[in-house]
């Protein structure tokens, strides 16, 4: 009598179930979940840092500056150009300007406190990389 | 049938065609929605939580091992996704407290329902079953509506079969139950406004 009346009961739930069938999300459902994925996916690729000068190029641009400069130094070049006039003779000699640095003095706590400018100068280049990398949301 | 099956979208959709990805989700998207709305109880979070489901099966889609249908795999996410939406916004699943130890007749609602025109009367069970307890909505739409076996609504929820069985038996009568009442109601005021 009682399995009888479950029996009924899940007929009759079965079947109201079915009549009520189900809810119908918005219009643009599907649309807006394959923008998102493009989105997505766009997002993902895009921002790859890519460094200006990759390594290949590094690594050619080494090789370059190596060989020329072995061939400066071992290759016995004759460095002089023959129609420059000479700069030694004409300019520098003339301008003065290397004895004019090398009379400028500095006291000594001057100098320290150039140093120590410089010193935080570079210590801020790596902070400013980092802040600017942070708010471009490279890293 | 001319549907392609869901095996050849899925592979489709591996190899780099997001078309063939639409077409899951317009073949999903009722089902999945719906068990959403019976759990967050409110249409533009149920839509939210739909959509966030869909994008979460798109980027598993390389786990998935094909151990189980796509569906089941697929309502498993949104069940899931759906309770960590109330968790998220700190809000209990709502349970309505029904004595299922009173009577109800099959009979007297059946003919009732069957008065009403289909869209009236699709609006009163859809009513009484979201006044259900969010586990029994889902378990009570995944068996009816969707036909899953209890072994299969046990992968979904993650509930042993058996427990399921008796949350089947006691959700289909308190369904009834609601529903009585609810016709009840209706009944009262129709006869008001003749």
């Amino acid at each position: 009598m009682e399995e009888n009346k479950d029996k009924q009961l899940n007929d009759f739930v079965k079947k109201i179930v079915r009549s009520a069938g189900l809810e119908t999300p918005s219009d643009g459902f599907t649309q807006n979940i394959m923008s998102k994925i493009v989105a997505q996916e766009e997002k993902t690729t895009a921002i790859k840092y890519k460094p200006l000068i990759s390594k290949r190029s590094w690594l050619i641009l080494a090789a370059i500056t190596v060989i020329l400069f072995t061939y400066i130094i071992f290759g016995k070049l004759d460095l002089s150009i023959s129609w420059l006039p000479n700069i030694n003779s004409v300019t520098l000699n003339k301008i003065g300007f290397m004895e004019v640095l090398s009379q400028i003095h500095l006291p000594n706590t001057a100098v320290y406190a150039l140093i120590g400018i410089m010193l935080f100068f570079y210590v801020q280049i790596i902070y400013m990389k980092r802040h600017l990398d942070n708010r471009l949301g490279l890293s | 049938m001319s549907q392609k099956p869901d095996e050849d979208l899925i592979d489709k959709v591996i190899k780099g065609e997001n078309n063939a990805y639409a077409i899951l989700v317009d073949r999903y998207k009722h089902m999945v929605y719906t068990l959403a709305l019976k759990i967050v109880k409110n249409r533009e979070d149920a839509e939210e939580v739909a959509q966030d489901s869909f994008i979460k099966a798109y980027n598993a889609l390389n786990d998935f091992k094909g151990e189980s249908k796509f569906s089941t795999w697929l309502y498993k996410i949104a069940y899931y996704r759906s309770l960590d939406y109330l968790k998220k916004n700190k809000r209990q699943v709502e349970t309505t407290a029904i004595d299922i130890s009173e009577e109800y007749n099959i009979a007297s609602m059946d003919d009732a329902l069957d008065r009403m025109e289909v869209k009236e009367r699709a609006e009163i069970i859809k009513h009484a079953i979201e006044k259900l307890p969010a586990a029994d909505a889902v378990l009570i739409t995944l068996y009816y509506f969707e036909t899953l076996s209890m072994n299969e609504i046990s992968k979904v929820m993650e509930i042993p079969a058996n427990t399921i069985k008796v949350r089947l038996f006691r959700g289909r009568k308190r369904l009834a139950k609601i529903l009585e009442n609810n016709l009840e109601f209706e009944n009262i005021q129709s006869y008001g406004r003749e």
